[in-house]
C-alpha cells in the first residue's frame, strides 16, 4: 500500500510545486503577455499619432469622396499647400535668422527680381511677372526638388520638344543642317522650360509667398515655342521665321477661342442664356481676357470652375434669376490643375528622317510586294 | 518514518495552500486581462472607425452645395431658368407654365427619391468599414447627376415639352434649342481638337480641317 501511495504523493507534490512556481511568478507571466498588448497599444497610438502629425486624418478621409469625384489635382494642390504651410512654419526661425544676417542681399535680390519681372511683363513675353528669366536661369541645379522634377518629367519634356521641332520642320521647311542647329541650340530652351516648371513645383511645396503667381507658370508648349522662335529667327530666313511666328499666333488665338467658347458653354448650361446674352458675354470675356484662363484642364473638370469675372461687367447682361445664380457661383482665380505635360505621354515620336537617310532597299522591296498583294485583293 | 517519506510529505504540505490559493489569483488576473483587452478593442475600434455622419454624406452627394436644402434651392432656380427660357421663346400660357413646373418638380422629386434611398442604405452600413465601400457605387451616379444637371433631354421637363407646346411654339422652341445645341457642340469639338493638339501641334489649316 505504502509503495503504491509513494508515487502518488510524488506526483501530487510535483504538480503542487509546479503550480507554486506558476503562481509565484505572476508578473513574469503578465510581462510576457504584455508584448502583444503593447503592440496593440502601439497600433492604437499609431493612427492617432499619424493623424496628429499630418493634421489631415479627418480631412483626408472626408476628402476621399471628393477625390473620387474627378478632382485629384485640386486635392493634390490643397495637400501640397498644407504641407507647404507646415514646412514654412518649421522653417520660419532659420529664415528669420538668415534675413537678419543678410538683410541687404535679400531685399536687394527681391527688389531686383521685382524690377526684372516688371520688365518681362512689359516686354509682353507672356511670362508671369514673378518668375522672370533670371530667376529660372539662376535656379540651383542641385536643388533636390528641381533635380527630382527634371528626372521625373525628362521624357515628357523631350517628347514635347521633339513634337515642336517637327512642327517647325513642317512649317518652315529648313534644311537638315539648319534643323540640326535649331535642335542643338533648342536643348537650352527645353531645359529652361523644364526648370521653370520645376521651380513652380518647388514653390508649391514650400508654400506661395505674397505676390507669387499661384495658377501655374502657363502652358509648357507655349513657353517652349516662345524660346524656339528666337532660334528660328537667328537660324532661318525672315520668311521662314514669319511662318512659324504666324502659326504660333494662330495657335494662341485658337486656344483662346476654345477656352472662351467652353467657358461660355459652361455659363450657358448654368445660366440658360439667350443667344444675345451669349454674344454679350463673349465680348466681356474678350475684353477682360487673362492668359491663365487658357487652361484646358479647367474646361475639362466638370462645370463648377469659372474664371473670376467682374460682377459689374456681367450682372447688367443677366436677368434677375440669372443674377441670383451668378452670385451663388464660385469663381476661381488661383486654381492650378497641374501642367498639361501629361497629355504628351501617349505620343511616341521617332527621330526625324531626311531624304539622304532613305530606308533600306530591302524594306522598299517588302513594301512594294505588300502593295502588289493589296492591289490584287 | 524514513527520509524517503518525509520529503514528499513536506512538499505536499507546502504545495496544498498554494494550489488552493492559485485559482483565485489566476481568475482575478484573467478578469483584469479581459477588461484590459476589451478596453483596447474599444480604443482600436474608436480610432479605426471613420465615424461618417449624415452631413458628410450630403456633402459627398451635393458637393459644393453641401446640403440637401441648398441643392434643392439650386435645382428650383435651374427649373425656373429653364421655364423662363421656354416662356421667352414661346410665350407660354399659365396652364403651360404650370405643366412645365410640375414636370420639372417631378425631376427634382425623382432625384431626391434616389438620394433618400441611398441615404437609408448609408445609415445602415456607415459603421461597417467593409460594407461601406459599396455605398460609393450608389453615390457616384448621384454626383454625376448633380454635375450634369437634372433638366437634360431625358428629363420629365424636356419630355413634357413635346406635349405642352403647340403649333408655332414647337418650331420656335426647336430653333432656339438647336442653336444652343450647335453652340455647345462646337465648343466640345474645338476642345477635343485642342486636346489632340496637346500631344502633336497642328498647323492652322489642319486645325480648321479637323474642326470642320
Amino acid at each position: 500500500m505504502r509503495r503504491q501511495l509513494f508515487p502518488m504523493f510524488h506526483g501530487i507534490a510535483a504538480i503542487g510545486l509546479l503550480a507554486f512556481m506558476i503562481a509565484g511568478t505572476p508578473r513574469l507571466a503578465i510581462a510576457a503577455d504584455d508584448v502583444p498588448k503593447a503592440a496593440a497599444a502601439k497600433e492604437v497610438q499609431k493612427p492617432q499619432e499619424k493623424n496628429a502629425r499630418q493634421g489631415l486624418s479627418k480631412a483626408k478621409k472626408k476628402e476621399k469622396p471628393k477625390a473620387a469625384n474627378a478632382k485629384p489635382i485640386q486635392k493634390k494642390t490643397q495637400d501640397a499647400a498644407k504641407d507647404a504651410k507646415n514646412a514654412q512654419k518649421k522653417k520660419a526661425k532659420p529664415k528669420a535668422a538668415a534675413v537678419k544676417a543678410k538683410p541687404k542681399n535679400r531685399v536687394g535680390a527681391a527688389f531686383g527680381n521685382l524690377i526684372k519681372g516688371a520688365f518681362e511683363a512689359l516686354r509682353g513675353g507672356g511670362r508671369p511677372a514673378d518668375m522672370p528669366d533670371a530667376v529660372v536661369e539662376k535656379a540651383d541645379k542641385n536643388d533636390p526638388v528641381i533635380k527630382q522634377f527634371e528626372k521625373q518629367y525628362a521624357r515628357q519634356f523631350q517628347q514635347l520638344y521633339k513634337t515642336e521641332l517637327h512642327f517647325i520642320r513642317i512649317v518652315c521647311q529648313p534644311t537638315k543642317q539648319q534643323f540640326e542647329t535649331i535642335s542643338a541650340d533648342g536643348e537650352k530652351v527645353k531645359k529652361y522650360t523644364m526648370r521653370k516648371f520645376a521651380l513652380y513645383q518647388k514653390r508649391m511645396r514650400r508654400g506661395f509667398r505674397a505676390g507669387e503667381q499661384r495658377n501655374g507658370p502657363g502652358d509648357p508648349r507655349t513657353i517652349l515655342a516662345q524660346g524656339l522662335i528666337k532660334l528660328v529667327k537667328t537660324t532661318l530666313s525672315a520668311d521662314q521665321a514669319a511662318s512659324y511666328q504666324k502659326e504660333i499666333e494662330r495657335r494662341r488665338a485658337a486656344r483662346k477661342r476654345v477656352a472662351k467658347l467652353n467657358i461660355l458653354a459652361k455659363l450657358d448650361k448654368r445660366l440658360v442664356l439667350t443667344r444675345d446674352q451669349r454674344g454679350q458675354l463673349s465680348k466681356v470675356l474678350d475684353t477682360n481676357w487673362k492668359e491663365s484662363w487658357n487652361n484646358v484642364q479647367m474646361l475639362m473638370y466638370g462645370d463648377q470652375y469659372f474664371p473670376t469675372l467682374s460682377d459689374n461687367k456681367v450682372l447688367p447682361i443677366l436677368n434677375k434669376s440669372q443674377k441670383d445664380v451668378w452670385r451663388g457661383m464660385t469663381k476661381q482665380s488661383n486654381i492650378y490643375f497641374g501642367f498639361n505635360i501629361f497629355m504628351v505621354n501617349g505620343v511616341q515620336i521617332d527621330d526625324e528622317v531626311w531624304d539622304d537617310e532613305q530606308p533600306d532597299a530591302k524594306d522598299d522591296d517588302a513594301d512594294n510586294a505588300a502593295a502588289k498583294v493589296e492591289a490584287k485583293k | 518514518m524514513s527520509n524517503r517519506c518525509v520529503m514528499p510529505a513536506l512538499l505536499m504540505i507546502l504545495a496544498v495552500p498554494v494550489v488552493i490559493a492559485m485559482p483565485a489569483s489566476t481568475l482575478a488576473q484573467d478578469v483584469a486581462e479581459e477588461e484590459e483587452e476589451e478596453l483596447l478593442d474599444v480604443a482600436v475600434a474608436a480610432v479605426q472607425q471613420p465615424q461618417w455622419t449624415d452631413a458628410q454624406f450630403d456633402q459627398w452627394v451635393f458637393q459644393h452645395h453641401r446640403t440637401a436644402s441648398a441643392a434643392r434651392k439650386n435645382m428650383l432656380t435651374q427649373l425656373s431658368l429653364h421655364a423662363q427660357d421656354v416662356d421667352r421663346v414661346c410665350s407660354l400660357t399659365d396652364a403651360q407654365k404650370k405643366k412645365l413646373q410640375l414636370a420639372g418638380r417631378g425631376d427634382i422629386k425623382r432625384f431626391f427619391d434616389r438620394y433618400e434611398k441611398v441615404k437609408r442604405k448609408f445609415q445602415l452600413i456607415k459603421n461597417d468599414q467593409q460594407k461601406f465601400n459599396q455605398i460609393w457605387q450608389d453615390i457616384t451616379p448621384l454626383q454625376a447627376t448633380m454635375q450634369t444637371g437634372l433638366f437634360h433631354d431625358d428629363s420629365f421637363l424636356h419630355k413634357s415639352l413635346r406635349n405642352t407646346l403647340i403649333g408655332e411654339q414647337v418650331t420656335k422652341y426647336d430653333t432656339v434649342a438647336q442653336l444652343r445645341r450647335a453652340f455647345r457642340h462646337r465648343a466640345k469639338i474645338e476642345l477635343a481638337v485642342t486636346l489632340i493638339e496637346q500631344g502633336m501641334p497642328l498647323t492652322d489649316a489642319q486645325r480648321q480641317e479637323l474642326i470642320e
